[in-house]
């Protein structure tokens, strides 16, 4: 199971790198429980701001951008974790999921999770991200994570927020399992049941078909065009 | 004018024109008047549109008006088929932005029939009905000027141009080789299923911008203040990473050889290459410098080069008198493919299927 981290880190190890790095952490670990191998991997949005804007005003994407929309396309899974600004994930965040082919999260488990200074920004990256990646067809788990500045450095702060980071990463990881249609115990080769595919492979049920519109063998012929 | 009879002058084959209906662009709103001007004051130049609006443009007048330049220009006009590059511009002309292919597909269709049937019978979507109407004047020798489907991202684009046998044109100068390519095979694989010949046959053009210097030096030290303040290039990326990106070559006229050569190698042997001259408000002085580079150093070398290895089936670009002679032939394209071609036989499956279902 391959989970992609596309996160917004603008300094070195950034409160939101750590969070991103602590739910991957607790989706690896919610794997193995279940009895998956997860890969991570990270995108940091940061290395692509400049190809996110030149994006934006000429309409083409550079290298870097296109190879970071393939990662997406190629996870089973995305955590997405940004920090919020003024009460809505900072722009350049946002940016890169507007930016993205429609569908391009279609039947892709998503985790959001957002950091800011008070609890006040709780709920931002909630109203503002989640719409968005629902319109990608994204399939968002129920629960988020945020982490103020509080939950780093007290000790209730901190055992609330490693209680969410395992809540959501669950729900992530198990919903994963069931979109791709993998079971704990075929995936480990230590279950008797036998279901599609090789035991320990991945299921052979397709994960879903992206439309490629310029295939010509599945063009709309001109004539169904000319009728209408 | 100046850009038009210099081109003449210095050996190109064509000029192409757009249609445009707002700044900054200084395209004239209804081409056939600009190209009727030019082909008065040369005698050689293949005149061309890029594009005519045939969305916007009731085709009853591009049928007339393209006509009537036909006749001035004794068979010198073609015409490249767009849907414009601004929503704002359907509401002008009373049309409606969502019907955008839908409106190409029935307006284009009508325009090929008003070229060819004579008292036509015609009912549409998108403009009241026509009876017994013929287009004056009728098309020169019968035959309608040459038309290209340009599109830079639709494949129903693509799919129209393959289906009545036209060419297609990929204004490629604002996107990456990888989905002009796309396009491209897209068109010729389609060329193929409809019957008009084989998929290395198609009839395809291209884009490319360019701005040259003797030294590359010097080019890029001149084109990059046009450049960063150009209303379509500027403000965004580097000079570099847009060249990196699309076909814009800024440099010595070796190096626009050797990128144009390349287009060779994803699009196949093609037949038309337009180049983005007078752009990023160069001035005009400059512009007719650039066309005296083109014509003097780069066109001479691409003609030479682009014959070499060239399979000897692969058509030129269709000119009015190879139109002619097909025509008389009796080897004109036939829209949706003729007998023999696997649109035919895919037709026919699905009739004999209809037919079992109903019985």
């Amino acid at each position: 199971m391959k989970i992609l981290s596309v996160t917004t880190s603008l300094s070195e190890d950034s409160s939101t790198l750590k969070l991103a790095d602590r739910i991957l952490t607790a989706a690896a670990a919610a794997g193995e429980e279940q009895g998956f191998a997860v890969e991570t991997e990270h995108v940091n949005i940061r290395t692509l701001t400049t190809a996110l804007t030149d994006m934006t005003l000429t309409g083409f994407r550079s290298e870097e951008l296109e190879e970071a929309f393939a990662a997406v396309a190629e996870a089973d899974a995305i955590v997405t974790v940004t920090p919020v600004y003024k009460v809505a994930p900072v722009g350049v965040h946002t940016l890169f999921w507007q930016l993205i082919d429609d569908k391009a999260l279609a039947g892709i488990p998503v985790l959001i999770g957002s950091t800011g200074g008070t609890a006040r920004h709780s709920l931002a990256a909630e109203t503002v991200l989640r719409p968005v990646l629902s319109y990608l067809k994204g399939l968002v788990v129920p629960t988020s994570v945020f982490a103020a500045t509080d939950d780093w450095g007290s000790v209730e702060g901190g055992r609330s927020l490693s209680g969410r980071i395992r809540q959501s990463a669950e729900e992530l990881v198990t919903l994963t399992a069931s979109v791709r249609g993998l079971s704990g115990a075929e995936a480990d080769g230590r279950g008797q049941r036998h279901g599609p595919g090789e035991l320990g492979q991945r299921s052979a049920r397709p994960r879903r078909s992206l439309d490629d519109e310029f295939d010509p063998e599945r063009i709309t012929p001109f004539a169904q065009l000319l009728e209408g | 004018m100046e850009i038009a009879k210099k081109a003449e002058e210095v050996g190109l084959d064509v000029f192409a024109t757009g249609q445009h209906h707002n700044p900054p662009f200084v395209a004239p709103a209804n081409p056939p008047v600009l190209l009727a001007n030019i082909a008065a004051q040369t005698s050689e130049l293949q005149l061309s549109t890029a594009t005519t609006l045939i969305t916007t443009t009731d085709p009853v007048r591009i049928a007339e008006d393209y006509s009537y330049a036909q006749h001035l220009s004794e068979g010198r006009i073609s015409l490249i088929m767009g849907r414009g590059n601004t929503g704002p511009v359907y509401p002008w002309f009373g049309k409606d932005i969502r019907s955008g292919i839908p409106l190409a597909v029935e307006n284009y269709n009508l325009l090929y029939r008003l070229w060819r049937e004579k008292n036509l019978d015609w009912e549409g979507k998108f403009r009241t009905p026509l009876s017994g109407f013929t287009v004056t004047p009728w098309p020169l020798d019968d035959v309608p000027p040459f038309v290209w489907h340009g599109s830079i991202r639709s494949p129903e684009i693509a799919e129209q141009a393959a289906y009545y046998g036209d060419g297609f044109f990929h204004n490629n100068i604002f996107w990456p080789t990888s989905h002009t390519a796309r396009m491209v095979q897209l068109y010729r694989q389609r060329y193929e299923y409809y019957g008009h010949g084989a998929a290395h046959q198609a009839i395809v053009g291209l884009g490319g911008q360019v701005f040259m210097r003797k030294n590359s030096q010097d080019a890029v030290r001149e084109f990059r203040p046009y450049f960063d303040n150009a209303p379509v290039y500027g403000h965004g990326p580097s000079l570099e990473d847009f060249a990196a990106q699309t076909p814009l070559t800024v440099g010595s006229p070796q190096q626009v050889i050797e990128r144009t050569l390349s287009f060779r190698d994803w699009a196949g042997d093609y037949q038309r290459q337009l180049f983005l001259i007078d752009h990023a408000g160069l001035p005009q002085k400059t512009v007719l410098e650039q066309l005296d580079l083109l014509g003097e150093q780069v066109i001479p070398v691409l003609r030479e080069e682009f014959a070499k290895n060239r399979p000897a089936d692969v058509p030129d670009a269709p000119t009015h008198e190879s139109l002619v002679a097909r025509h008389r032939a009796g080897q004109d394209p036939i829209p949706g493919g003729g007998e023999g071609s696997r649109a035919w036989a895919d037709r026919l499956a699905r009739e004999a299927e209809a037919g079992v279902s109903q019985k």
